[in-house]
């Protein structure tokens, strides 16, 4: 029913419900944290104040509570860094406190074998040990299109975006292959016997929904228990969709977009048996990671989405009321910068993770959003 | 005579382009049709219509540089004049390369159009073109071949 009700509200939406919010836009104090980052993608906060923040390039770093990279983390595995292929994200396991271990994603392999893998290591000092593979995505022959986004389910197993490759893109319909899905694993690698598919003899029980092109933010809410994903469409048709167990996005066979040299990429821009997305966007925004805002900072924004736009360079705020969109903010677009990922503070600030401003090589950032006193 | 020439030589580039865009259009759209077909979904013969002529407007000249027609139009004038050039060398040489000369223009659209995918795929490892994938590649560059073919027979029925 409430999938209903998120679908209502997709349709309804209109540009005229996008707002620039200049009002939002002054209120708000942004801090630099890092900058001169190259790529930077995931970001996860230690129980000590402090984070780790990687970048694509193939680092992981140690930050403090202020942002300052006090230490690059040793033996991190080796990752095929080309094109979108690199060192992706960070997560920490939900007993880090106790077991102090990490999970990391990475694109792997050569050029013409690479795929996207999770290892799982335990963080000791400035460095990882005993790492071990605990997911490897059907491997393909293209450096586009990896996921690579990792969260934890509240039940304490793990989901894993993946990307169809580019090149495979049917592929994200077909169960037995892992390109073009969000899977679902036990922390040690092993399969939940409570996925979706498991048992049948033409999937991979490892999957968890499929029909993806190319996730890029997953987030679980812990209030909620949503899980909320954003993925790249191609000319247009990027998306938020809340992931239900075992549902089919779409691509390729309904979508939004376009391909790029303007062509359809399906007859159908929406199918029977597929689910819609809770909105998307055309033109595409490059959009993303994804949270949803629960904090003491910004109490307006309890309950609302927050997503990266890296092409179009800003954060845009969702405000939801009721499960539905009332309405959308663009944010910060005088930054010129590229959203990677968002993640909310302990203490209620926004942290956004900046792939690139104007462009620029190695001008990545780690900023802290707070409201302006 | 040089304004002559050059009508009949922009005429060709026309006809040419228009054959290529029309054949690669349809054999593209039927490729990504047979791929969706490959993963079980249905269509009637009302989508298979619109999309064919949704594909063949909108891969259409504009102005953003990567629409496909862009990319033929470029890739066109490109290879003709290096072919024209080959020829008028090889009409005065006296090498056995003359025997080729008939198929000088189909091959230099056919290269022309395999160039252009590919150095589209080289900059994001992505076929910009879907129904370009696997085999659908070589027969976009059939199309490119025609193409070639009828560049040549317009600017040998304009020379009579």
């Amino acid at each position: 029913m409430k999938r209903g009700v998120l679908n209502v509200c997709a349709l309804l939406l209109s540009s005229s419900a996008m707002s620039r919010a200049p009002a939002q836009a002054q209120a708000l104090q942004v801090e630099t944290l890092a900058d001169g980052l190259e790529n930077p993608w995931g970001l996860a906060f230690l129980p000590d104040g402090g984070m780790l923040l990687t970048e694509r390039a193939g680092k992981l770093w140690r930050l403090d509570a202020q942002g300052r990279q006090v230490a690059q983390i040793a033996n991190v595995p080796p990752a095929f860094v080309k094109l979108q292929g690199g060192l992706f994200d960070v997560v920490l396991d939900p007993r880090f406190a106790t077991n102090s271990l990490v999970y990391l994603s990475l694109a792997h392999g050569e050029q013409k074998h690479n795929t996207t893998r999770v290892i799982r290591a335990r963080l000791a000092g400035d460095a990882l040990h005993d790492s071990k593979v605990v997911f490897e995505n059907t491997p393909k022959g293209t450096s586009a299109h990896y996921g690579g986004r990792l969260a934890f389910l509240r039940d304490g197993t793990l989901l894993i975006t993946t990307g169809e490759g580019a090149e495979y893109r049917e592929d994200a319909q077909r169960l037995k292959s892992t390109l073009g899905k969000i899977v679902r694993i036990n922390g040690d690698g092993s399969i939940p016997a409570d996925n979706p598919f498991v048992g049948r003899a033409d999937a991979d029980p490892a999957v968890w929904s499929y029909g993806h092109r190319n996730p890029q933010g997953l987030y679980v809410d812990p209030v909620t228990g949503i899980v909320w994903s954003t993925e790249h469409g191609p000319r247009g048709g990027d998306e938020i969709n809340a992931i239900v167990k075992g549902a089919n996005y779409g691509w390729p066979i309904a979508t939004h977009g376009l391909d790029y040299t303007g062509g359809r990429i399906s007859p159908f821009e929406t199918y029977p048996g597929v689910t819609e997305p809770l909105l998307w966007w055309t033109p595409s925004i490059g959009v993303g990671g994804v949270t949803v805002y629960h904090g003491a900072l910004f109490p307006e924004w309890e309950g609302d989405l927050l997503a990266g736009a890296m092409g179009h360079q800003h954060l845009q705020r969702i405000e939801m009321e009721g499960g539905t969109v009332v309405q959308r903010h663009k944010l910060l677009e005088d930054r010129k910068a590229r959203f990677r990922q968002l993640q909310v503070g302990p203490e209620g600030a926004v942290y956004a993770v900046i792939d690139a401003v104007n462009n620029r090589e190695k001008s990545g950032q780690l900023l802290r959003i707070i409201p302006r006193r | 005579m040089i304004l002559q020439n050059a009508r009949r030589a922009l005429l060709a580039y026309l006809a040419a382009f228009v054959a290529c865009y029309v054949l690669a259009i349809l054999f593209a759209t039927t490729a990504n049709l047979i791929n969706l077909a490959l993963v079980d979904v249905k269509f009637g013969p009302g989508d298979v219509v619109r999309t064919y002529l949704f594909d063949l407007w909108g891969m259409t000249p504009r102005w953003e540089l990567a629409r496909y027609g862009n990319v033929m139009l470029i890739a066109f004038a490109i290879a003709f004049p290096v072919a024209a050039l080959v020829r008028f060398v090889a009409l005065r040489s006296h090498s056995g390369a003359r025997h080729l000369l008939p198929w000088l223009y189909p091959l230099a659209g056919a290269v022309a159009i395999g160039t252009g995918l590919t150095i589209m795929f080289n900059q994001y490892e992505v076929t910009a073109v879907a129904g370009a994938r696997g085999l659908g590649f070589w027969a976009q560059c059939l199309a490119g071949g025609v193409a070639g073919f009828v560049f040549e027979r317009v600017l040998a029925r304009g020379g009579r």
